[in-house]
């Protein structure tokens, strides 16, 4: 769910906290992310503090848009995802490609 | 616009301030020239000036004390001469303080104490030998990039056990002045050295500079000739209200040492936090001196209040650079 | 009655504004080119940083946790050409990210790896495997200063040849990268016929926001006020002409400059970021480097193995308009948006001093000002606006 601007289906906002939240645990899973391919070693001392830490960060992140979607009652079906602008903490609908 | 002149007259003068003299060199003393003295005292009769004269630990010749007559004037000798010039400025290293002999026949003197940073812990001891030998003291804290935090504290420490002290001199009315105390008590307004704005010094070189500190720590880093057009560079950064620090603060006695400024922060208008957080130390003491004074009862002619403030350094409050156009444009 | 809300000829994205701490890591001091406006005078190949260096600098960077205070980062990486050196700049990436994780620093969770290149390296496979590796945290700026004439007149190699088919050939594969992208112009007197065709040319490959500047230095000819004006009233009517303020934007207009100062603000960032030279020197900004310099020495806030002397940092962080400017700045009635560089300040400066402004720039800024107003106030016409009041 990454970060991208289209106003035409914008169904909701967040408020500015909620917003921070998310984008702190954006930030962090794409920083696990990378830092597990740069690191890319099983036997680093690190690997499996960063193999746990990308697994909790990835349930929070899942957490807060299930927890927001029933809070204001976002549409949302199989065939879409959503996404946030964060200048905005507008809400959009995008579809799957 | 310029009040006064100083001269040094030999390479080994005595150091008055924040900086050192030339040590070593080849002819002790190496005096200015008689035909650079003359040039200066002329220039300082010319311009209504008085003359600061920096006196080395030589015998001048004659026509030297015969020249250096002829214009209204302030000795500035180093405690050896003290015999020889009455009515000076003395200049006390702090390691001659270590014996008493050095102060024999001392009395009711104008005094400059340059403190060693090593020796700082003695402070309030040196005090206490030249209080009663003085009409006035003026400290200059030398080193003053080496103070940390455990300096600050013991800065203040000596400080208060000297406002101690003194307080008791107070009561008999016989107390001297002493620019980390006591000034802070009767100014309004800065009072600082206001090198470059009104005083200039001739070196023995007879060039001119903004002070003997520039010109002991660079002879190139000259004014140029005496002559009646002298044109400073960037002369506004030398003034009060062209330094964002300084011109929002009130610790009036701080001297705003241009030279210590260029030297520690590469600006001349920009003091370092080490000079700040002394000059608030000094604040603190003289406004808590006043204070007690006021608790007992007592009361000095000329002394004013000093209003209590949350901060040891005004740089955090100048960076937030809320001094507006028109303050500035009142200064 | 258009819609109003689609101005955006003003805009520009700036990450974390305000709240970040800019690093610039000078990897080399080596180019392929030699731009003719480069500041970097001193350009030269045997300049570059060793990987100890970097990560000594890192280290401390992330210990000094009382005077640097700011949440997010962006190590910018610059030279010369920073894309001459990626497997330095990859292993100085590798590297923060695992030591900031490892002293869960909060920078770990907001940082960025910004780049300002020439392009032409763009797409070779060291580039393209380091962007795909830090996609999410890849800003990379690439430089095209204009038409194809205009760009070829500065930017060049050393056989005087133009680079413009050498870089642009990569600008596709940069926007599909990364769509919001934008570049950086850079005027001086030579470039002034080029300016309106320059930026609608950029436009036209794609980029959509223009940062475009004149040079600080010492470079106007009389008369170039003059014509820069014509230029930028010609590229006005261009705009509002073909509404292409609606999607495109350039730093040259905009609704703020031109008014008296009602602040004391400094323009200029120069001490809140830091720049590390590739001996691990410390400078307030990539412009107070050795090389950057004409009249003067670096200044040197300190080193990688000494830190950062606070002392040396008060003059910048004090530094306000009225205490480096003119009274006859001060009181300008056109005043704002009248731009500065510190570090050009402290070399033009008739002293050692940050605190005396450059003005050269005064009559071109006063020409853009005009030209400003003229834009906006005939925009406003159009969309029955008042516009620089909104």
């Amino acid at each position: 769910m990454a970060e991208k601007k289209n106003k035409k289906n914008a169904i909701g906002k967040v408020t500015e906290s909620e917003k921070e939240e998310i984008k702190f645990l954006f930030e962090r899973k794409n920083g696990l992310n990378e830092l597990f391919k740069s690191l890319n070693d099983p036997s680093h001392p690190l690997y499996d503090r960063i193999v746990q830490d990308m697994g909790v960060t990835s349930t929070k992140f899942q957490k807060w848009w299930d927890e927001m979607s029933v809070k204001y009652k976002w549409k949302g079906t199989k065939e879409h995802h959503w996404e946030i602008n964060f200048e905005t903490c507008e809400i959009y609908i995008i579809k799957d490609k | 616009m310029l009040k006064y002149l100083m001269i040094i007259l030999g390479e080994s003068s005595v150091p008055f301030c924040y900086y050192e003299n030339k040590t070593g060199v080849k002819k002790t003393g190496e005096l200015i020239s008689y035909e650079n003295l003359k040039k200066a005292v002329v220039f300082a009769l010319k311009n209504n000036l008085k003359v600061n004269f920096l006196y080395p630990d030589i015998k001048l010749e004659k026509k030297y004390d015969k020249l250096i007559d002829e214009v209204e004037h302030i000795k500035i000798i180093p405690l050896k001469l003290h015999k020889t010039y009455k009515d000076s400025i003395l200049v006390i290293e702090s390691d001659e303080l270590s014996s008493d002999s050095n102060l024999k026949n001392l009395k009711d003197e104008n005094i400059i104490l340059r403190l060693r940073y090593k020796q700082l812990h003695k402070l309030h001891s040196y005090l206490n030998k030249l209080i009663p030998k003085c009409r006035r003291i003026n400290l200059v804290l030398l080193d003053i990039e080496r103070y940390g935090e455990k300096d600050f504290e013991e800065y203040k420490h000596q400080l208060e056990k000297t406002s101690k002290k003194i307080f008791k001199l107070t009561e008999k009315k016989n107390l001297p002045e002493m620019n980390f105390l006591t000034d802070r008590l009767t100014l309004e307004q800065m009072n600082n050295c206001d090198a470059g704005l009104t005083h200039l010094t001739v070196a023995p070189n007879g060039k001119l500079y903004l002070c003997p500190a520039f010109y002991y720590n660079n002879e190139n880093d000259t004014l140029g000739e005496i002559s009646n057009n002298i044109n400073i560079k960037n002369k506004q950064l030398l003034e009060l209200k062209y330094s964002p620090i300084c011109r929002i603060c009130d610790a009036y006695q701080c001297k705003r040492c241009v030279f210590l400024n260029k030297k520690i922060t590469s600006e001349l208008n920009t003091p370092s936090s080490q000079q700040c957080k002394l000059s608030h130390i000094e604040r603190e003491v003289s406004r808590l001196f006043i204070q007690k004074l006021k608790e007992k009862g007592l009361s000095i002619a000329g002394f004013k209040n000093i209003p209590e403030i949350d901060y040891n350094d005004p740089y955090e409050n100048a960076k937030k650079n809320k001094f507006t156009i028109s303050e500035f444009k009142n200064l | 009655m258009s819609d109003n809300n689609k101005v955006k000829i003003d805009k520009s994205n700036s990450w974390e504004e305000g709240r970040t701490k800019n690093i610039t890591f000078v990897v080399t001091e080596d180019c392929q080119l030699e731009c003719k406006y480069c500041y970097l005078v001193g350009k030269n190949k045997s300049g570059k940083m060793e990987f100890d260096v970097a990560r000594k600098a890192i280290d401390y960077l992330l210990s000094e946790k009382e005077f640097i205070t700011e949440s997010s980062v962006v190590l910018d990486f610059i030279g010369g050409e920073p894309l001459i050196e990626i497997d330095l700049i990859d292993k100085i990436c590798d590297y923060f990210k695992l030591k900031a994780y490892e002293e869960n620093h909060p920078w770990f969770n907001s940082y960025r790896f910004s780049f300002s290149t020439n392009g032409l390296m763009y797409s070779d496979k060291r580039v393209q495997d380091f962007i795909s590796k830090n996609k999410s945290h890849v800003s990379i700026q690439i430089t095209i200063d204009g038409t194809k004439i205009k760009h070829n007149l500065q930017r060049v190699y050393p056989n005087g040849k133009g680079s413009y088919d050498n870089v642009v050939k990569n600008i596709p594969l940069w926007q599909k990268q990364f769509p919001e992208t934008s570049t950086k112009v850079t005027i001086s007197s030579d470039d002034i016929p080029y300016i309106k065709d320059s930026v609608l040319h950029i436009w036209g490959l794609g980029i959509k926001e223009v940062n475009i500047n004149v040079v600080f230095e010492n470079a106007w000819k009389p008369g170039d006020d003059e014509l820069f004006e014509e230029q930028l009233v010609s590229l006005a009517d261009e705009i509002i002409k073909k509404k292409l303020y609606e999607n495109y934007s350039c730093s040259f207009f905009n609704k703020t400059i031109g008014y008296p100062y009602n602040q004391n603000m400094n323009w200029c960032g120069a001490g809140k970021m830091l720049a590390v030279d590739f001996t691990g020197n410390f400078y307030p900004c990539i412009r107070f480097v050795n090389f950057s310099l004409q009249n003067r020495e670096g200044l040197l806030l300190g080193n990688y193995l000494d830190g950062i002397d606070q002392n040396k940092l008060r003059p910048f962080l004090t530094l306000d308009m009225i205490s480096q400017s003119e009274s006859e700045c001060i009181d300008c009635e056109v005043a704002t948006g009248c731009a500065w560089c510190q570090g050009a300040n402290y070399d033009f400066a008739d002293t050692e001093t940050i605190f005396q402004r450059a003005t050269y720039i005064c009559n071109m800024h006063k020409a853009r000002v005009r030209a400003n107003n003229y834009f906006w106030n005939k925009l406003g016409r159009k969309l029955n606006k008042d516009m620089r009041n909104e």
